[in-house]
């Protein structure tokens, strides 16, 4: 497994692009397995954090694996491209668990106001990303990083191989282009 | 979406952002105009990205997940003096809970915090929020999270301090873990028992629901949110119910919905639901989620569909390696009941309390009856008599009526006044009886709405207690209510208290002087039942004696009287059946005949008791090789119990396999079948199919199929047999040790001698733990003899035979199959006169004893002529062949291994001769 992933990491490195289509769904299921468990723990109501959801998902699937300082950006591109579709969908079904037929699980006078309003907030995030990424996708994915997967400004800059003024920057970019895609 | 920009565009724009990062506030302004040249859009365009303010968009700054998680930011957090207030984890019916640290010494603390917040802080809440608290700190209960304490907010709002569970949902926890069903069964029974937990204490929950029941890693259930539980039939908390009537809509019970009075019945509905999906990996109604009044008529009018059939393929349940086929068929019959009887629309139709759900289950668990598939409530009083116990004679009307009461509760006091009046022959004592039962089932009634219905055990509990404390009741009062008491114990199989508390009615009747002795008779008779059962004969006998000698110095006075007959023929019989358990043939057969004759004399050949005594009867003479007048008797009793009981009677499937035994040893086996075949679907039906009962029948059939010569059908029902007896045994008991024998025999079929050893070294491991008889004992020496046979292991065989002869020496039926064995393996050691000798004496009895055309005259005569054969004696050879390969070859059993084997040397030899 390790080594599959490494591989294809590698040959993803040397222009074979199409193996991002292998890659990406082992990452992509091994992240949601490891956030269901989240998931499924405490009270009943989703704690989740995608930061350890990365680091859990990359010490299983690289391990002690040497890779190449590309290979590991690549990982954690991909990986957070992972985590967005999974909060989203995450999100998606709280969603749908207020007004879809789970709501007859939930006691009737919770406060639940709040909570939509933020479900909302990510989901809408979610389509204007569609937005950044045609537009610049490695703004795209600083969001991807940042917001879903929850990694902070220096392991960005790390992975990035840039400073952590850079960064910053680019997330005053793309907060800015998101306030925008998201003002109407 | 309001970005227009194409990416060649917004290139441009952020080439010019950039540059201007790097520029003081001051210089960014300037440049930016320079930049932009001639085009004044990308300027305004610039400036709007640069100059972004980004208030409106903080939320973007922690991570989404964490906004999903509903963990708010610290300012938003309440102040909590003495705890740090740490994330909101849930929104629950009365407020919103926290989780929270308290330093305590060197460790931190994690408790829940629950806060009402500000909109719900209504006087009304406030004072509900109080009395949860007050509640909730009487619960004590390991699967019960804890409360700690409660207080005011700095901002003035009531809060309570609860265990923190760090657990799952135990819906989650069980697709998760992909648990089986024996464990999903185990939580929701944790959950069960906690629940009656609170129902001691008049708690009822009102909101059980997947997400209120977490279990922890360590796989322990933890009952949160006692939020909307309140006192059971309280009724003045200033509110009326239709003002506030919390519950889930998806679990919510009909009365909930209907804004009926909430009792403990409501928390069985509720556990039933979760019990549901558990199970089925659906929802009771979980095709009416369209709307609430959808909903509301799905719960209100219609019946769930079973359980069994509503095992959801796609559901995490079905991960755990088991097919849905399987899976539901384990939900079939009595797991389908139990679920269905909590998930009644009408209370009164549910269990009337946690204690009975955990009853059933545990029944399910141990493969005893359920109480909710029981006809009629005397079905499960009667399932646990058994030949060795007490039939429901006329004390017994007494017995299942009370026990009836304490099951279903469906029978008014008065009734069992009635009842206890009429069925008495002392009405004075009668009536304080009567009088004191129904103090007893006031007693347990606190006059709470809900709390109307206990269950047996509290109800026994509570009038031990009560009778012990009560100075007013007199001593012979007493002993009779124990008496009472140790046989609706008795009744309900729990053994060791019916022993306890009919020892006590012992002791009672023995300190008073000139007490009833027909009482104390019973009390001696219904003890020596149990002792004997519990295999403590000599005690039992005692009891036995001193019960028949009350009874017949009062004979004279009461022989007329249909109850004082009953009683005294139980008795007869009990004694009977201790006597030949012990192998006491002789001494058992007069006990039960007098049993027998006794009830005909009082013509009581109706009485259940009757058909008890006679099948008893049967036993005796299907031992004494009597098989035609056994199979008499087996057919008599069918027939009275089939009329008197109708065949769901538990006994019934008994008798039929007793039949069926005896038809077996009558070589009509194509009559013994249908009995067979009708005992084990029976049974199947009535018990499950892993009751000791299914297994002896089982086992019967083995032997009926091993004698048709399918050796390998044979083995699969005898290992069958044997696999529900080891589970339902951990004890050595004879039957697992007949179980092995009839295995060892169809393996020496088989030639498979190692596997066929094993099995008779089981054989004698359960004979010996048991003390077995000598007829059982000369028995399996019977097969280990043949297992040296058939190997050649001659000289082995016949010390075999010869101790089987000695063990068999009283009952000569038996005696010849050692008999015939020791001859064929004299004859291979050229002992050929004592051959004949052996082969004779077996022969001769066989012939007196079994019909004509019995395989096994067939069997000993072919052996004598085989032995004659080598005594040169050819005409008495050529006779004994000749005529024993008729009858061999004729015989049902003509396929039988025993048959074959010899079949085959009588047909060579004759013909070499």
């Amino acid at each position: 497994m390790n080594d599959d992933i490494t591989q294809l990491l590698v040959a993803y490195q040397e222009g074979e692009k199409d193996v991002l289509d292998e890659l990406y769904p082992i990452i992509y299921n091994d992240l949601r397995l490891i956030a269901k468990k989240q998931l499924h723990r405490s009270w009943g109501v989703g704690t989740l954090s995608s930061t350890a959801l990365v680091n859990e998902s990359y010490l299983k699937l690289l391990g002690a694996t040497s890779i190449s300082f590309t290979d590991r950006a690549h990982f954690f591109s991909l990986a957070s491209k992972a985590i967005r579709q999974i909060v989203l969908n995450y999100a998606e079904s709280k969603n749908a668990l207020k007004r879809g037929s789970d709501w007859q699980r939930v006691t009737l006078d919770q406060t639940l106001a709040d909570d939509q309003k933020r479900v909302d907030q990510v989901i809408e995030v979610g389509y204007a990303l569609e937005e950044i990424e045609r537009l610049d996708p490695k703004l795209a994915q600083l969001v991807e990083m940042k917001f879903f997967a929850g990694m902070t400004e220096l392991e960005i800059a790390e992975v990035w191989g840039v400073t952590d003024r850079t960064v910053r920057r680019s997330w005053h970019k793309a907060k800015a282009l998101l306030a925008q895609a998201l003002a109407v | 979406m309001a970005l227009d920009v194409t990416p060649e565009r917004w290139e441009k724009i952020q080439a010019v952002v950039d540059a201007l990062f790097d520029l003081a506030p001051a210089e960014q302004e300037e440049y930016a105009r320079k930049a932009s040249g001639d085009d004044v859009l990308l300027y305004d365009e610039v400036m709007q990205v640069l100059a972004f303010e980004d208030r409106s968009m903080t939320f973007l700054d922690s991570p989404a997940m964490a906004s999903l998680s509903n963990t708010s930011s610290e300012q938003d957090l309440p102040d909590i003096e003495g705890y740090r207030l740490r994330e909101r984890i849930g929104v629950g019916g009365m407020g919103v809970v926290y989780r929270a640290e308290r330093d305590q010494g060197d460790f931190t603390q994690q408790v829940a915090i629950k806060l009402l917040p500000q909109w719900q802080a209504r006087t009304k809440s406030r004072q509900r929020f109080r009395q949860e608290q007050q509640l909730l700190a009487n619960l004590e209960h390991p699967n019960i999270a804890t409360l700690y304490g409660g207080g005011m907010s700095a901002a003035g709002l009531p809060y309570l301090i609860m265990e923190y569970v760090d657990g799952m949902p135990i819906d989650n926890y069980c697709n998760e873990n992909q648990l089986g069903l024996a464990i999903r069964l185990r939580l929701v029974r944790q959950v069960a028992t906690a629940l009656q937990h609170a129902h001691s204490q008049l708690i009822v929950h009102r909101d059980i629901k997947p997400s209120n029941i977490l279990v922890t890693p360590e796989g322990e259930v933890k009952l949160l949110d006692f939020g909307i539980a309140k006192l059971v039939g309280e009724v003045d908390l200033n509110l009326t119910r239709t003002e506030e009537q919390l519950m889930t809509p998806g679990y919510a019970a009909p009365e909930q919905v209907l804004n009926l009075p909430i009792t403990v019945s409501t928390d069985v509905y509720q556990l039933g639901l979760v019990a549901y999906l558990l199970f089925t990996g659906r929802q009771v109604h979980f095709d009416a989620s369209e709307s609430v009044g959808e909903l509301v008529s799905a719960i209100c009018e219609k019946e769930p569909v079973k359980p069994s059939q509503a095992v959801d393929a796609n559901a995490g349940l079905l991960s755990s390696g088991v097919g849905a086929a399987s899976w539901s068929k384990s939900l079939r019959g009595e797991l389908d009941a139990i679920l269905l009887t909590m998930l009644r629309t009408h209370q009164n139709e549910r269990y009337a309390s946690m204690a009975e759900v955990v009853a059933d289950f545990d029944a399910y668990v141990d493969h005893r009856p359920i109480s909710s598939l029981s006809q009629s409530s005397t079905y499960h009083a009667k399932k646990w008599l058994r030949r060795y116990r007490s039939a429901v004679s006329v004390t017994g009307l007494f017995v299942v009526m009370l026990a009836a009461y304490a099951i279903t509760t469906s029978i008014q006091s008065k009734k069992i006044a009635a009842a206890l009046t009429q069925s008495d022959f002392e009405r004075q004592k009668a009536q304080s009886v009567a009088d004191f039962m129904v103090d007893m089932f006031k007693a347990a009634d606190p006059n709470v709405s809900g709390i109307n219905t206990i269950t047996a055990n509290q109800l026994l509990e509570q009038g031990m207690e009560k009778m012990e404390g009560d100075s007013g009741i007199s001593p012979s009062i007493q002993a009779r209510m124990l008496t009472s008491i140790g046989e609706i114990y008795y009744s309900q199989g729990q053994i060791e208290e019916s022993r306890t508390t009919l020892e006590l009615a012992l002791v009672k009747q023995k300190l008073e002087s000139g007490g009833n002795e027909l009482d104390l008779a019973k009390t001696l008779t219904n003890l020596a039942v149990i002792y004997n059962q519990t295999a403590a004969h000599s005690e039992a006998e005692q009891l036995y004696i001193e019960s028949l000698n009350l009874q017949n110095s009062r004979f004279a006075d009461n022989k007329t009287e249909e109850r004082f007959i009953a009683n005294l023929a139980e008795t007869y019989n009990g004694y009977g059946v201790l006597l030949l358990d012990r192998g006491q043939l002789l001494e058992a057969e007069r006990r039960i005949s007098q049993s027998v004759e006794l009830l005909k004399g009082g013509k009581l050949t109706h009485h259940e008791q009757y058909a008890n005594a006679l099948s008893n009867l049967a036993t005796i003479r299907i031992t004494q090789g009597r098989l035609q007048e056994a199979s008499d008797h087996m057919k008599a009793v069918i027939e009275l119990q089939e009329r008197t009981t109708g065949d769901t009677h538990p006994f019934f499937s008994l008798y039929l396999v007793s039949l069926a035994n005896v038809l077996v040893k009558l070589e009509h086996f194509d009559e013994a079948r249908p009995y067979i075949d009708r005992a084990i679907l029976l049974q199947v039906q009535i018990l499950g199919e892993n009751h000791p009962d299914l297994a002896n029948s089982k086992r019967n059939l083995g032997v009926l199929i091993q004698h048709q010569g399918d050796i390998e059908q044979a083995e699969k029902e005898l290992r069958e047999a044997l696999i529900i007896r080891e589970a339902n045994f951990l004890k050595p008991s004879l039957m697992t040790g007949n179980a092995y024998r009839q295995l060892g025999s169809v393996l020496i079929d088989k030639g498979e001698y190692d596997e066929a050893k094993t099995a008779l070294e089981q054989m004698s491991h359960h004979y010996s733990s048991v003390n077995a008889g000598n007829i059982t004992l000369g028995l399996g020496s019977c097969s280990q003899a043949r297992w040296a046979y058939r190997q050649g292991f001659y000289e082995k065989a016949l010390i075999n035979y010869e101790r089987a002869m000695e063990q068999l020496a009283g009952n000569d039926l038996r005696l010849a199959v050692a008999e015939t064995g020791y001859a064929q393996t004299l004859l291979r050691l050229n002992k050929t006169n004592r051959s004949i000798e052996y082969a004779r004496k077996a022969f001769t009895t066989r012939s007196k004893r079994l019909p004509v055309g019995h395989s096994l005259i067939g069997q000993s005569q072919a052996v004598l002529g085989l032995a004659h054969a080598q005594n040169e004696q050819l005409s008495q050879a050529r006779s004994h062949l000749r005529n024993s390969i008729v009858v061999l070859e004729s015989s049902s059993s003509s396929r039988a291994v025993a048959v074959t084997d010899v079949l085959t040397m009588a047909r060579a030899r004759l013909a070499s001769l």
